[in-house]
């Protein structure tokens, strides 16, 4: 609701599609021509509108709408898609998912009303209004759709792969501190050092992460289309980290033997 | 009288060991029987590894499947996050 609210409250931008822009600009532009606004020192125009005229702009207006339909439907399929998969998703904390149900509800109960006001629409101008809302006024594809897979990401690293990795490292700890003493070698205690520092860096990147990420509305993403990338490299540097303490953590114990 | 002392003699025979079996099984351990010696779970160098330490590998194993199996989902919702990011999303 807020991120409709929010993105409604005057951050649409004018940009249209070509193909949208043809259209509309066909419409709009020629509909005058054809009406007769020519200059002064033209012809007097004629008191109504010709049949032509009509027949374009129902016909803009039908193409614009039909296509309204076409992205809306689409983003609709892929949502509904992700609120189950969220659901299901055991990665995703609590708080989390109450946070990512929402968002992906609303935009779905935002869309389908967007497309009955579109439905609805009786002129180019307010149909092209309102087809620039499916964008900037949800931005399902670069932003809510990435917000529920990163956030999850960045709860399944903190939440399932960091504890085993510590728990791990643990273990590792007390075998060579009894049993395993004998084979705590140089090389070994390396490992171990470097181990504890991939460990450092994957809680430093993750740290508020997924509140980070979930807290970007389409507002934030039409003021910075690159929004999500330092988050992202994040996530990267994270994954990287993972990969190399896993390295080390299977190095130390097969030196354990 | 013969017959009679011969059973007295069997009888005593009898309650004899009878007794020296009862004493035997209240008796410890005798003392000649060497307990192991409890330094034999430390293993010695280039051994086996003890108890303690499968123990211990087998949790790094549990955690590393766990590591795994978290990392799949990480990497899916990764993927899937950057294939929605490419797709064109302004109008």
């Amino acid at each position: 609701m807020n991120r409709i609210t929010r993105t409604w409250a005057g951050v649409f931008t004018n940009r249209v599609t070509p193909t949208l822009a043809g259209l509309a600009a066909s419409a709009v532009v020629g509909a005058p021509l054809l009406l007769g606004a020519a200059p002064a020192s033209a012809a007097p125009r004629p008191a109504s509108p010709t049949p032509r005229t009509s027949v374009a702009a129902q016909d803009a207006l039908a193409r614009i709408q039909a296509n309204s339909y076409t992205e809306i439907d689409r983003r609709l399929a892929a949502l509904n898609a992700a609120i189950p998969a969220v659901a299901a998703n055991r990665a995703i904390s609590p708080a989390d998912k109450a946070t990512l149900t929402g968002t992906l509800t609303a935009d779905v109960s935002g869309l389908t009303g967007l497309r009955q006001t579109i439905a609805a629409d009786t002129t180019v101008a307010t149909a092209t209004a309102d087809h620039q809302k499916i964008f900037t006024g949800y931005r399902v594809y670069a932003l809510a759709l990435p917000q529920v897979r990163f956030a999850a990401a960045a709860d399944g690293i903190t939440g399932s792969v960091l504890p085993a990795l510590t728990d791990a490292q643990h273990a590792l700890q007390e075998l060579l501190a009894g049993a395993g003493g004998g084979k705590n070698t140089p090389a070994v205690q390396a490992k171990m050092a470097d181990l504890a520092n991939q460990l450092t860096t994957i809680s430093t990147d993750t740290a508020g992460l997924a509140a980070t990420v979930l807290a970007y509305t389409p507002a934030d993403y039409d003021a910075n289309h690159a929004l999500l990338a330092p988050s992202r490299s994040k996530l990267a540097a994270a994954r990287t980290a993972i990969g190399a303490a896993r390295a080390d953590i299977a190095s130390v114990k097969a030196a354990l033997g | 009288m013969t017959r009679l002392a011969f059973g007295l003699v069997a009888v005593a025979l009898v309650a004899g060991c009878g007794q020296a079996a009862d004493h035997g099984s209240r008796k410890a351990a005798p003392t000649g029987v060497i307990t192991p010696a409890p330094t034999s779970t430390v293993p010695a160098r280039g051994a086996a590894p003890a108890a303690g330490t499968a123990t211990g590998t087998s949790r790094v194993d549990a955690d590393l499947k766990s590591v795994d199996a978290a990392l799949s989902q990480v990497d899916s919702d990764l993927s899937a996050g950057d294939s929605a990011r490419a797709q064109n999303d302004d109008n």
